[in-house]
């Protein structure tokens, strides 16, 4: 079963130079946490979410490779990370991409799919291979739709046979 | 005494002479080091091994020459240090010092340059600013200072603190296993120079940098709200490492009297606190916990010592390095006082730009050489002086002089903040030649 069978297609997008504040009112209206940011030929340019945000509101010290291990000594730092945010708000959402982002084609198997969904978190983009094109998303709730359609038909398998053994 | 008499030189090897052989595999592996095409401790132990398949020395000669005393000081205190740094007591230090000083960023300056001095005489260069350079950035940031000023100053301290003791700097480390001196040779020795050019460092930075910082009362307030106690990830652990610490620390200054090497209390050190920290775990925890300290353990350092310490001994066998140190004394005429300076100097140009520890290494038999010209191995301490004054002061000259200055340098890039090469050397060279400067005229006095 390849992935073209579970992704969502339906997918809200934003563009690069969109606001952040303008594209967090969009995750906030539609209950999701994460947007691709697609540009106007339909190329993936990365993905942006409150997880992504969050890490960049982070000191620099500690989100750099071997940096602090904890910040349990910091205390009060709300009022600081607010402002950090409130920097960041009237930004286009291109400053704050996520480019490292883990890509499947329409014909990677659902298998694989699971497998990465594990490993680096939902949703995963789906590009086709030849274009590199963005054509939907994959996650862990449509992986699971899916896979109960799925499970709804071998049910209805296995009970025509045991009617036919009958 | 001649060359031939000191040394067993080997036949020719395909019809070229063992001393040209060497030499070759030493400058390919100086050249390799140097424009760092392909990995210091791959070349080094491709350098060791060509000295054995080329016949300048055997495998049993080569395993010989390996100097296990610094092997083992190094593998003890990485051992050691790695576990330690679990507790979270680097951050606390300096969070402390900074509510001490009330988050002034002028003491802010020297106090981090202080803490970074004293764990660099202490611990491994490259492990203090490790620990240090994270903890500078977060409390700069903080106070919204340019964190450049402490990054140098700790860049400098790093040198001048790791040059006070035996343990402090691999030069050190070197010179006193190839010699045996003790912790405390170092200390009465080059401890003195150490403090008088810190003392200029701390006056100089204060001038040029720290006079002039300013930050806001806000940001201040927010740094002395910091909870330094909650820093201190693993208490027990923290009491059991600073214990064995303090032992080690006492095994160096003692244990030189009655024959015990610092390899031999490094290394029973770290399996002290590797039993202190798994005593009266399960079997898995302690299988983990003792795979994670050996993980600690910068193999690949170690590895470039055990190559250098046979590409050396290979040189040495070849007769070269006496050629070498027998024309180093008569260019010095003889004179113990010009030699040592021209080895001071020297040492510090050239531990500028290339790493210091096969430089040292290289060094170190030359210096043995001279022995018979100065009239015994005894004469020639001021020149071990010399040379680590050298080498350990000369790593300021750039930002690759020394491993903890590339260390700090990849720190402030991966923080956004990079550390040209120019715009570094601009101001570390000339102020490294006065450090020099200053160490040479209390070796003018004291040494000669």
């Amino acid at each position: 079963m390849p992935c073209r069978n579970a992704m969502i297609t339906d997918v809200i997008s934003c563009k690069p130079d969109d606001t952040v504040e303008h594209v967090m009112s969009i995750m906030e209206e539609n209950r999701i946490r994460h947007v691709p940011v697609i540009d106007e030929n339909n190329v993936l340019l990365g993905m942006f979410g409150y997880s992504h945000l969050l890490n960049e509101l982070l000191p620099v010290s500690v989100k750099m490779e071997d940096g602090l291990q904890r910040l349990n000594f910091v205390i009060g730092a709300s009022p600081g990370v607010a402002k950090r945010l409130r920097k960041v708000y009237k930004n286009p959402v291109k400053n704050h991409l996520f480019k490292d982002v883990c890509v499947v084609s329409p014909d990677t198997p659902t298998w694989e799919a699971t497998r990465l969904i594990v490993k680096y978190g939902s949703p995963l983009p789906v590009l086709e291979e030849n274009t590199g094109k963005f054509v939907g998303l994959i996650s862990e709730q449509s992986l699971f739709s899916e896979l109960l359609e799925v499970l709804d038909e071998v049910e209805k398998e296995e009970a025509s046979e045991q009617s036919g053994a009958e | 005494m001649s060359i031939e008499q000191t040394h067993i030189v080997p036949e020719a090897i395909l019809g070229v002479s063992p001393m040209i052989a060497a030499c070759a595999v030493l400058f390919i592996v100086y050249f390799f080091i140097i424009t760092e095409k392909i990995h210091q401790t791959v070349i080094a132990l491709l350098g060791a091994v060509a000295m054995i398949y080329l016949g300048i020395v055997n495998q049993h000669l080569a395993i010989q020459g390996i100097d296990f005393n610094t092997v083992f000081l190094l593998i003890g205190m990485m051992v050691l240090v790695g576990i330690m740094q679990r507790s979270g007591f680097f951050q606390y230090v300096a969070i402390i010092s900074a509510k001490t000083v009330r988050a002034n960023p002028r003491a802010l300056l020297v106090v981090l340059s202080l803490i970074t001095a004293v764990f660099s005489a202490l611990l491994d260069n490259v492990t203090t600013v490790m620990l240090i350079v994270p903890i500078t950035l977060l409390l700069t940031e903080q106070l919204k200072l340019n964190p450049y000023p402490f990054l140098f100053s700790q860049i400098f301290f790093s040198n001048v603190g790791g040059m006070a003791t035996l343990i402090g700097d691999p030069p050190n480390i070197l010179i006193g296993s190839a010699v045996g001196f003790g912790f405390m040779d170092f200390v009465y020795n080059v401890g003195p120079p150490a403090v008088f050019v810190g003392i200029f460092l701390f006056l100089f930075f204060d001038i040029v940098w720290g006079r002039k910082m300013q930050t806001s009362m806000r940001a201040r307030a927010h740094l002395l709200r910091y909870d330094a106690a909650s820093a201190l990830t693993d208490k027990p652990l923290l009491y059991k490492s600073l214990f064995v610490l303090a032992l080690v620390l006492a095994g160096f200054t003692i244990g030189h009297a009655h024959g015990f090497e610092p390899g031999t209390v490094a290394l029973s050190g770290g399996a002290l606190l590797m039993l202190l920290d798994t005593f009266s775990v399960s079997k898995e925890e302690q299988g983990k916990r003792i795979h994670k300290a050996f993980g600690e353990v910068e193999w690949d350092t170690i590895f470039f010592f055990i190559g250098l310490f046979i590409i050396v001994t290979g040189v040495e066998h070849s007769g070269l390095l006496a050629i070498v140190a027998h024309w180093i004394v008569d260019v010095t005429q003889g004179d113990l006082v010009m030699t040592g300076m021209t080895i001071m100097w020297v040492s510090t140009i050239a531990s500028a730009f290339i790493n210091n520890i096969p430089f040292v290494a290289t060094l170190i038999p030359v210096i043995n050489s001279m022995a018979t010209d100065f009239g015994g191995k005894e004469m020639l301490e001021p020149l071990w002086w010399s040379l680590s004054i050298g080498a350990c002061l000369g790593g300021n000259g750039s930002i690759v002089g020394a491993s903890a200055n590339v260390m700090v340098a990849s720190y402030a890039a991966r923080a956004g903040q990079s550390i040209s090469f120019l715009k570094f050397m601009a101001l570390a060279f000339p102020l490294m030649i006065v450090t020099v400067l200053i160490a040479t005229i209390y070796a003018y006095f004291f040494y000669f």
